[in-house]
């Protein structure tokens, strides 16, 4: 008993701190595509948590200044019901930024979970990849349309929907990096030692079987945004007056013509969020993913 | 070959009875009565008797299911609510749109990804390479709806050169079709041309830095037979595999690109179907899709098994 302490002391003695530089965190930081992904959602990010403040606007309140062009009074000018864009564009954002991230927690979790079932055994395996083969034959719209049919059109809903979309393309990545793992020889020790399977799934697999599935993770959040907002331009998503950037693109169609900049506010925020994830993601990639590295022909 | 087909369409076909229950299931695990939910809560006992009679709900649920697939096989999907005809007339007619649509936007995603993604690849580092990535990580975040909005606003709002929406059917003429598609085509493929040409770009330096390439160029082979014959052939595999998932992220683009230059293809067809309820015609154009890309799938396989012959039939 005591000698197994002084071991453990001991070996806390020999194990060197990580210097901050290696840590995962430490290494993103310096990644150039990292940094060029929070420069341009750095922005955002203040403009959607800060806007509300001094705008003074509300989303929803309606005013008789019908599209009215950018002034200092209205930043991104007004809409066709006289409300200000820029709160409006700010709402939006704040709306798709926080739908993509919980998709991405959630389907991420999803995955995860049906990704570890198939190391379990192969009777698992083959059901998870049936499972999974089924909801890949849906082009993703249409699955989340059909899940939406079913559901009604509520936020709640347009969740569950990207959920379930997406849980089964983070599982086929969860799968082929848990089934990697699960061969590697300590997994093999482990499970010689007698560790029960649930140990050996949960801290021998899925910690080293990560990578790859925040990756994933990430560019579910950038695809997420679009799936949303498309859902919300042809209406089956986030229903007005709940403003998103999609419902308010859909609204800018009408008007396109006398009325460009309620279409090319939304428009850029979108496509700039999404980039700087997307920018997130290659960078994450990057620094996990030797293969990916080269064949981005950057050199260690 | 012949065979090999027969037993993939054998293997897919679980597969496809499972969708196909899933599609039809829709109208069912909708919460609530349909029947109320369709002709609201004040309608007259007659009426929703016969409405009941209609759709077949006084049946139990596996033998509409039964009667739903047996009339499947014969090419009948029911008829719609609201429409006045059957469902396989409207998605046929539909379909006169979206299958050029997504075709058209096909080729654009590969005729623009690949030659582009190859280029890149061959001037690795350059100034051309980077600003290919850069326009590839812009158009791989933007929304094919948006671009279709940028584009109708420079091309026929600002310069007034084409139509902002509509459609013409390519029996009109060629000419004048295309004058409709054109915008449709690029907003809904350059997101997946960008897509296309990331792809490309990674499995041609992939394979450039093959020791097989190296010997092609030391032994004197001119750069264009290097690239067309050695590297082209070694990427197409996977360049097929890029073009068969980038089709199916179309054939679900083309729903949302059809609302923005409203054209009257599946797309449309299934939102509003899914905005009155019109059941028999969501399982419809969701069974068709679904079929769509199965099939998709195989013949992408049949591909592979054409340009890789380590791939045996059996």
């Amino acid at each position: 008993m005591t000698d197994t302490t002084i071991d453990k002391r001991a070996d806390k003695k020999r194990v060197p701190r990580v210097p901050f530089k290696r840590t995962l965190l430490g290494r993103l930081l310096r990644c150039r595509t990292f940094q060029v992904g929070m420069t341009i959602l750095g922005p955002i990010l203040l403009f959607i948590l800060i806007a509300p403040y001094f705008l003074g606007y509300s989303a929803l309140e309606m005013t008789s200044n019908f599209m009215q062009a950018p002034s200092s009074h209205h930043l991104f000018g007004t809409d066709s019901f006289g409300r200000d864009l820029a709160i409006r564009v700010c709402r939006g954002g704040r709306n798709s930024l926080l739908l993509g991230l919980a998709v991405m927690g959630t389907s991420t979790a999803a995955g995860v979970i049906l990704g570890l079932s198939s190391a379990i055994s192969t009777r698992m395996d083959l059901l998870m990849v049936r499972i999974v083969d089924i909801f890949m034959a849906f082009p993703e719209i249409l699955l989340a349309l059909g899940i939406m049919a079913i559901l009604g059109q509520r936020v709640v809903n347009i969740l569950i929907a990207l959920t379930i979309v997406y849980a089964a393309k983070t599982a086929r990545v969860a799968r082929s990096s848990v089934l990697s793992i699960s061969r590697q020889t300590y997994v093999e020790g482990a499970r010689a030692l007698g560790v029960p399977t649930w140990r050996i799934l949960l801290f021998h697999i899925l910690p080293n079987a990560m990578s790859p599935v925040l990756v994933q993770g990430t560019f579910v959040f950038g695809w997420a945004i679009i799936l949303e907002s498309g859902l919300s331009f042809i209406g089956v998503g986030v229903q007005p007056p709940t403003p998103s950037l999609g419902n308010i693109l859909s609204d800018a169609r009408i008007v396109l013509r006398i009325a460009p900049w309620i279409t090319f506010f939304p428009g850029a925020l979108i496509m700039l969020m999404v980039l700087g994830i997307n920018f997130l993601g290659d960078g994450l990639r990057e620094i996990t993913d030797p293969k990916f590295r080269e064949s981005q022909g950057k050199r260690r | 070959m012949l065979s090999y087909v027969f037993r993939r369409l054998l293997a897919m076909f679980p597969n496809w009875l499972i969708l196909s229950f899933l599609a039809f299931a829709i109208m069912d695990l909708v919460p609530g009565d349909p029947v109320v939910i369709l002709l609201g809560p004040e309608a007259s006992p007659t009426a929703r008797a016969q409405f009941v009679e209609r759709l077949g709900l006084n049946k139990p649920f596996f033998t509409r299911y039964g009667d739903w697939l047996g009339g499947v096989f014969r090419g009948d999907l029911g008829q719609a609510l609201f429409l006045g005809r059957s469902v396989s007339q409207a998605i046929l007619e539909r379909a006169r749109v979206t299958v050029p649509l997504g075709i058209g936007a096909l080729l654009v995603a590969g005729l623009l990804g690949v030659p582009l993604g190859t280029l890149a690849a061959v001037h690795q580092g350059s100034l051309l390479d980077t600003l290919v990535m850069l326009t590839a990580m812009v158009g791989l975040a933007t929304p094919e709806f948006l671009l279709g909005l940028i584009l109708i606003f420079l091309f026929a709002v600002t310069l007034g050169v084409l139509p902002a929406g509509g459609y013409a059917p390519f029996s009109n003429g060629v000419g004048v079709a295309l004058r409709y598609f054109i915008m449709p085509w690029f907003a809904l493929g350059f997101s997946w041309a960008a897509l296309v040409a990331r792809m490309t770009r990674a499995s041609m330096i992939e394979v450039l830095t093959c020791d097989y390439i190296r010997t092609a160029r030391a032994k004197g082979l001119p750069e264009r037979m290097v690239l067309g014959k050695h590297t082209l052939k070694a990427t197409a595999n996977q360049i097929v595999t890029v073009l068969g998932f980038v089709a199916v992220l179309i054939i679900g683009g083309a729903f949302v690109t059809e609302i923005v230059f409203n054209l009257p293809g599946m797309g449309q067809l299934l939102v509003s179907a899914i905005k009155r309820r019109d059941y028999p015609v969501v399982q419809g154009v969701i069974l068709v899709t679904v079929t769509g890309v199965l099939l998709l799938n195989l013949v992408v396989d049949l591909i592979y098994a054409y340009l890789d012959p380590r791939i045996r039939y059996d």
